[in-house]
């Protein structure tokens, strides 16, 4: 009974972890594990430039 | 010719020998030989210029006004000179600056524009002279700035210091850059250097004829736009070309021609120091004297003695001193040499990429090793040759050199299972652990060593300069086959990942070719599809592993080719335009930056595999196990017990453990087949059975859409569930390889169709939000998913009908 608890909790959080990653995914928040994000923002911060705005 | 009486005619234009005193005129053209007309000229009366009627009594001289120059013009002269009244006072002003290597024609350019009478003063608080002289022409009214000729902006030299300043303190409409034709790679530095300076720029190509005498021949109109900067050719000394660089000049103060230059991108190394130090500058801009914040960080790194001593009187000077001096040393010792020189190598590169798209014939370039060694590298063919062989041995080596670190990894995973296996009773959450986790997580983290050492290997080809090289020959094959030429570079980073490939369409403004570019960016292999490939090359392959590896980006990438070439004959039709490459000069990279390169990537990825691989792992391990079949338990149960209560009818107790197990795995494999990830399986298989998959594979990539790691991690999971019963622990390779059911042929169609079939969760959400388009990601989904199922059906049944399978 102990075991299927543990389980069910373990498997619950794995869930709602997976859950709330692939929702942030859709939202175009970028994959977290592969530096996605952190690229995403370089780029844009180099297209403002492009633009002719200060990147800062 | 008629003179001296009223010619007006209805246009307005009249001879000047009728013009009225005090009335003004714009000059139209000039009858009469080059020896009259270069003696008008160079009293600077051309057409186009402005001047004003002193005097006209009906005989005798003319006296006029122009640039500020009162002039006596006989009247049998001005019966020859057409001009057009003018009857308001040009209202427009306008400031450029001429700017230009010493000796590039700059002073005959002012002249020309000009005419003889320069104002010459003293510029504050300095020696060096500024020349200043007005031009009117149309309705404007035009300041000529000349700046000191100089080869940089470096403040190295007083003449370059004035040059900075006179940018900022006259802030010119624009600066119209004369460039040497004949020397045009030396001359495009100080262009480049205007470009960082963010004002708009008008390059004056002049001497052109020179350089044609010597055999080089300049596609201007190519150079201008790869350079985002209207470019004129003009001949000095022949007075040609200004009347359409007026005309350029005017069209860019009224915003018909646009001069963007192309930003320069020093690398990431070299943009996060800059980053870090422009944005404590930018606390505090009051001190900047309009300088931008990015421009004062650049030099600060090359070390500018200039805005060293101006940033003194920053808020945060001290701050700024020690965060460029930590930035200088990082850099340093990164690329063993001083950033100065490597910011100038950039500079350099940009233009050496520029010229060898838009130049071409006996440039008088700067021929040095780097040279001697593209004459080689991006040779058309050779070029190529060598680009592919290169691709092909780094993956052979990447698999070699992998082979021990994947088995110790392999042995430590089997043994940490094994470890639990004993220690941990049977169960549910023994399962979990070994089968879930180590099996789905376990998976993944055996391949770093491929991961850290292909990656190793790129940051080698990036930091000596090769990456860029190969940049140059695949954007030319790009532009032949009619994509933009600044295509590629999305698709480089498409190789990495497509999130950021996709936000880098961006830079392609127009929208077809932009479009055409993020639909083929999927078919750039990305790092997260290298496990899958990893697996099973390892798998089927292990002798020839990287050659099919090599194989399989290279099909990426003819399919890319094919689909711009079909998308581009059907949905979107169009030309497309070039992208200056850069190519900067070879370099021996140091250990410390392919190191840094290697780990950023190794902790990555198993940062990855601990996050959101792990929980993928374990949702899957409950999509599989569960609902538990009671029904097949008690039937394998019965089985077993039956066996064990004749256990004299069996020869051998081999015979009979060999029976045992058959029974358990059978029953493993129903009750797999039994989940919820099972049935899902089985409703999928019908579509995938053509390609020789089962419903595991169809599973597998089902869950690839979520990351396409998780592709290892499901198969992981898969086989650890299937094989609990038997208590047994194999590296899933070896697994893999065993199956019946996988040969290489449907190893070979299932790796075609992981290379190919739709991108990501992430990467669609960004197409989404990157196209605005729901129409264009659902087409995105479609056409790739159709297109992997069409090409892997191909593959196995052409593979089947020639017996390999």
């Amino acid at each position: 009974m102990m075991e299927t608890i543990v389980v069910i909790a373990i498997v619950t959080l794995a869930a709602i972890y997976t859950g709330r990653r692939l929702l942030q995914q859709l939202k175009g928040g970028g994959c977290h594990g592969c530096n996605c994000k952190n690229k995403s923002q370089e780029l844009a911060a180099f297209f403002q430039k492009k633009d002719g705005a200060d990147i800062n | 010719m008629a003179k001296g009486s009223n010619h007006k005619t209805d246009n307005g234009i009249t001879f000047l020998s009728d013009a009225r005193p005090g009335q003004w005129y714009i000059m139209a053209d000039l009858d009469g030989g080059s020896g009259l007309k270069e003696k008008i000229y160079s009293m600077g009366l051309n057409p186009g210029s402005r001047l004003r009627v002193l005097s006209n009594s009906g005989a005798g001289p003319i006296g006029i006004e122009v640039r500020r120059t009162k002039l006596a013009l006989g009247r049998g002269v001005a019966g020859k000179i057409r001009v057009k009244e003018q009857r308001h006072q040009p209202q427009k002003e306008l400031v450029i600056a001429l700017a230009g290597n010493p000796n590039s024609g700059k002073t005959t350019i002012f002249n020309n524009l000009t005419g003889a009478n320069q104002h010459v003063g003293n510029y504050p608080g300095v020696t060096v002279e500024k020349k200043e002289g007005y031009v009117h022409y149309g309705d404007y009214r035009i300041k000529v700035i000349d700046l000191p000729g100089t080869y940089s902006l470096s403040a190295h030299s007083l003449d370059e210091k004035i040059a900075r300043r006179v940018i900022l303190d006259e802030k010119p409409d624009l600066v119209v850059d004369i460039v040497d034709a004949s020397n045009i790679e030396r001359n495009l530095y100080l262009t480049m250097q205007f470009a960082e300076l963010e004002i708009p720029i008008i390059i004056a190509l002049n001497m052109s004829d020179m350089a044609a005498n010597k055999g080089i021949m300049i596609n201007h109109k190519q150079l201008s736009e790869l350079l985002g900067i209207p470019t004129v050719p003009t001949v000095g000394n022949k007075r040609r070309g200004m009347n359409e660089l007026l005309d350029t000049i005017i069209a860019c103060a009224e915003g018909r021609i646009v001069s963007r230059p192309q930003p320069l991108r020093y690398g990431a190394e070299i943009e996060k120091e800059l980053n870090k130090i422009a944005e404590t500058i930018s606390l505090d801009m009051s001190v900047l004297n309009g300088f931008r914040s990015r421009w004062v960080a650049l030099k600060l790194l090359e070390n500018d003695a200039e805005i060293t001593k101006l940033i003194e009187s920053h808020r945060y000077s001290d701050q700024i001193k020690e965060n460029t001096e930590k930035s200088r040393q990082r850099l340093s010792t990164m690329f063993g040499d001083d950033p100065a020189s490597v910011i100038t190598e950039r500079r350099y590169g940009f233009i050496s990429g520029a010229c060898s798209e838009a130049v071409s014939g006996a440039a008088e370039r700067r021929h040095d090793i780097s040279d001697t060694i593209d004459a080689v590298l991006i040779h058309p063919f050779s070029g190529l040759l060598i680009f592919s062989l290169l691709m092909w041995l780094l993956f052979h080596l990447t698999f070699g050199l992998s082979e021990k670190p994947v088995e110790w990894i392999e042995l430590g995973i089997e043994s940490l299972a094994g470890l639990i296996t004993s220690i941990m009773p049977g169960g549910i959450l023994r399962s979990l652990i070994v089968d879930g986790v180590i099996g789905g997580v376990g998976g993944v983290i055996v391949f770093l060593p491929n991961i850290m050492f292909l990656f190793l290997a790129i940051a080698i080809l990036e930091d000596t300069g090769y990456m860029a090289r190969a940049a140059f020959i695949m954007d030319r094959l790009m532009h032949k086959i009619g994509l933009h030429g600044k295509s590629f570079i999305p698709m480089l980073i498409g190789f990495g990942c497509s999130v950021p490939a996709y936000m880098g369409s961006r830079i392609i403004e127009d929208k077809t070719d932009r479009l055409i570019t993020m639909h083929v960016t999927t078919f750039m292999s990305c790092s997260a599809r290298l496990p899958v490939y990893v697996l099973i090359c390892g798998a089927f392959w292990p002798k020839n592993a990287g050659t099919v590896m090599f194989s399989i980006y290279l099909l990426g990438i003819i399919v890319a080719i094919g689909m711009v070439k079909l998308l581009r004959l059907t949905r979107f039709k169009g030309v497309s335009s070039p992208f200056v490459i850069e190519l900067p000069p070879y370099r021996v990279p140091t250990l410390r930056s392919l190191l840094l390169h290697m780990w950023e990537r190794s902790v990555l990825y198993l940062r990855k595999a601990g996050t959101i691989i792990l929980g993928i792992s374990i949702v899957m391990w409950f999509l599989m196990t569960f609902p538990h079949n009671r029904a097949i338990e008690s039937e394998r149960d019965r089985k077993i017990a039956l066996i064990e209560q004749g256990e004299g009818a069996f020869p051998s107790e081999f015979q009979r453990d060999s029976l045992i197990n058959e029974i358990e795995s059978k029953a493993a494999e129903a009750k797999l087949e039994n989940s919820f990830a099972g049935r899902i399986g089985k409703i999928i298989e019908p579509v995938i059975a053509p390609l020789g998959f089962d419903w595991r594979l169809g599973v597998a990539i089902l869950s690839g859409f979520a990351a396409k790691e998780v592709v290892v991690a499901t198969m992981g999971t898969i086989y650890g569930v299937e094989a609990a019963d038997d208590e047994s622990s194999t590296a899933l390779r070896k697994r893999l390889s065993e199956d019946p059911i996988y040969t290489p042929l449907v190893a070979y169609s299932f790796l075609v169709f992981v290379l190919l079939y739709m991108p990501c969760m992430s990467a669609m959400a960004v197409f989404l939000r990157e196209t605005g388009s729901l129409k264009e990601m659902i087409f995105q989904v479609s056409y790739t998913t159709v297109l992997a199922w069409f090409t892997a059906f191909v593959v196995y049944q052409a593979g089947k009908l020639i017996g390999i399978g």
